[in-house]
């Protein structure tokens, strides 16, 4: 397994497998597995990691990275992912979503996005994380995806990612507000208090968090129980 | 030792729900034929996506007449999702489609508008607290589903449409989405059906398969 900050700098954090039984007897709701330099190398090798990874551990499970076509989706689904996100590949050929969603439905079809502030207000859509610039505005691509058949959207900040400073609240509650479907966000948390300040003011659904517990700053349980303190339904 | 049966008729997360049977202690056999059903004690339909296509599958396969007889022996069956969905008469995802009709009742879309008027975001997807319809469903004792689980658990939904059984007192429980309520848990005789996925459930969701397999 490893970490960036903003996607680059990637630092080994230990055994994939080990982390996610831990994060499961802790309580996670939901793991994210993201094979983050797959597009780039052109594979998908995530197989085996995700067959190991459902043997023992019962909460959903959503796999990343590399997904290219129809038939890539169906292999993950059979070693056991429950959804699988894409983003390189939708954002060079968008009808890929349609594809998925009407063959697995749209429960099944996450589409990721890699916002990448340029300015107030306005954020581009990145790709082959975080390094090519897709040209497309952000949050036109969140209403396209939806449009296409995501099912749920889960919005990366690079700007935010690893910096462990809070997440880009702004670029989250102007895909929330209007969104169809759930919101994941991810990219930032660096505080319990920047989970609870996503979800009351970035209005999000869920919020994936990787650096907290990665490097031990924090426990799942911890966070969970802070959070509920603040008044935000999360299963204990 | 039982023997619990998963169809695999290409639908489903079959390999985390067989991971779940065995995780439990139990047997598991894939079925992949319409024959082997009548092979084992207990069977599991699972199913994700979307309604017409997994009744679609049931029928290439043979599976759907031979699982109604099944049902009407009264060997233990158990839908998951969009699994206990087809269990119904019709959907009208896509339009108007027929299920397996051994339960009565509808699947419906889950209203889009939560009871305040805003947006209600679909799929209704994660944890979501189970609330039972009679306060002793989770009963000491082999027979119920529930049993050992207290009324309140969270287990784990992910789902656009919802049941709406004819016939109330066959719903033994239900979530709360958006200020609605929705059918979470159906049983009828030894027929069984959940919406939420109890092999993605965590330990509770393991002590309802558990259950299951105890009938």
């Amino acid at each position: 397994m490893i970490k960036g900050i903003q996607l680059e700098g990637l630092r080994i954090v230990g055994d994939p497998g080990e982390f996610a039984t831990k994060y499961y007897n802790a309580g996670a709701d939901e793991l994210i597995y993201s094979d983050i330099v797959a597009s780039l190398y052109g594979r998908n090798s995530l197989l085996d990691i995700v067959a190991k990874t459902t043997k023992d551990i019962f909460i959903p499970l959503t796999v990343g990275g590399g997904i290219r076509s129809v038939n890539d989706v169906e292999t993950l689904l059979r070693h056991g992912a429950d959804k699988i996100s894409v983003n390189s590949a939708a954002i060079q050929r968008p009808e890929l979503i349609s594809e998925i969603s009407s063959r697995f439905g749209a429960q099944c079809c996450v589409v990721e996005i890699q916002a990448k502030s340029i300015g107030k207000g306005k954020w581009m859509a990145l790709y082959d994380s975080g390094r090519e610039n897709s040209g497309r505005d952000a949050i036109d691509w969140a209403w396209d995806a939806i449009e296409r058949g995501a099912g749920e959207l889960l919005i990366t900040s690079i700007d935010r990612d690893g910096c462990r400073k809070g997440m880009d609240l702004d670029l989250l509650r102007r895909i929330s507000l209007r969104s169809a479907v759930p919101v994941i966000a991810s990219g930032g948390v660096g505080s319990h208090s920047d989970i609870c300040e996503a979800v009351f003011e970035g209005n999000v659904d869920a919020v994936a968090i990787g650096d907290l517990f990665h490097f031990d700053r924090a426990t799942v349980g911890e966070a969970k129980e802070y959070i509920s303190r603040q008044n935000i339904n999360v299963r204990l | 030792m039982k023997k619990i049966g998963v169809l695999d008729y290409g639908s489903g997360n079959i390999h985390s729900l067989a991971m779940a049977v065995r995780k439990i202690g139990r047997d598991v056999d894939l079925i992949t034929s319409p024959e082997q059903m009548w092979q084992v004690d207990n069977i599991i339909l699972p199913g994700v996506g979307a309604f017409g296509r997994v009744m679609q599958k049931l029928k290439d396969k043979g599976f759907s007449d031979e699982l109604i007889a099944i049902i009407r022996a009264k060997k233990p069956v158990l839908g998951i999702c969009v699994g206990m969905q087809v269990l119904f008469e019709f959907s009208y995802e896509f339009g108007k489609q027929e299920g397996l009709g051994c339960l009565e009742g509808s699947v419906d879309e889950i209203p889009r508008y939560d009871i305040n008027g805003n947006l209600n975001r679909i799929p209704h997807v994660g944890w979501s607290d189970l609330i039972y319809q009679r306060e002793d469903e989770a009963v000491e004792g082999i027979g119920e589903l529930f049993c050992s689980v207290n009324n309140y658990e969270s287990f784990y939904f992910i789902h656009s449409f919802s049941v709406s059984p004819a016939n109330s007192s066959i719903s033994v429980a239900h979530t709360i989405y958006g200020g609605h309520v929705l059918t979470a848990a159906v049983r009828q005789g030894m027929l069984f059906g959940t919406q939420f996925h109890p092999e993605k459930s965590g330990s509770v969701g393991l002590k309802v398969l558990e259950n299951f397999t105890c009938f």
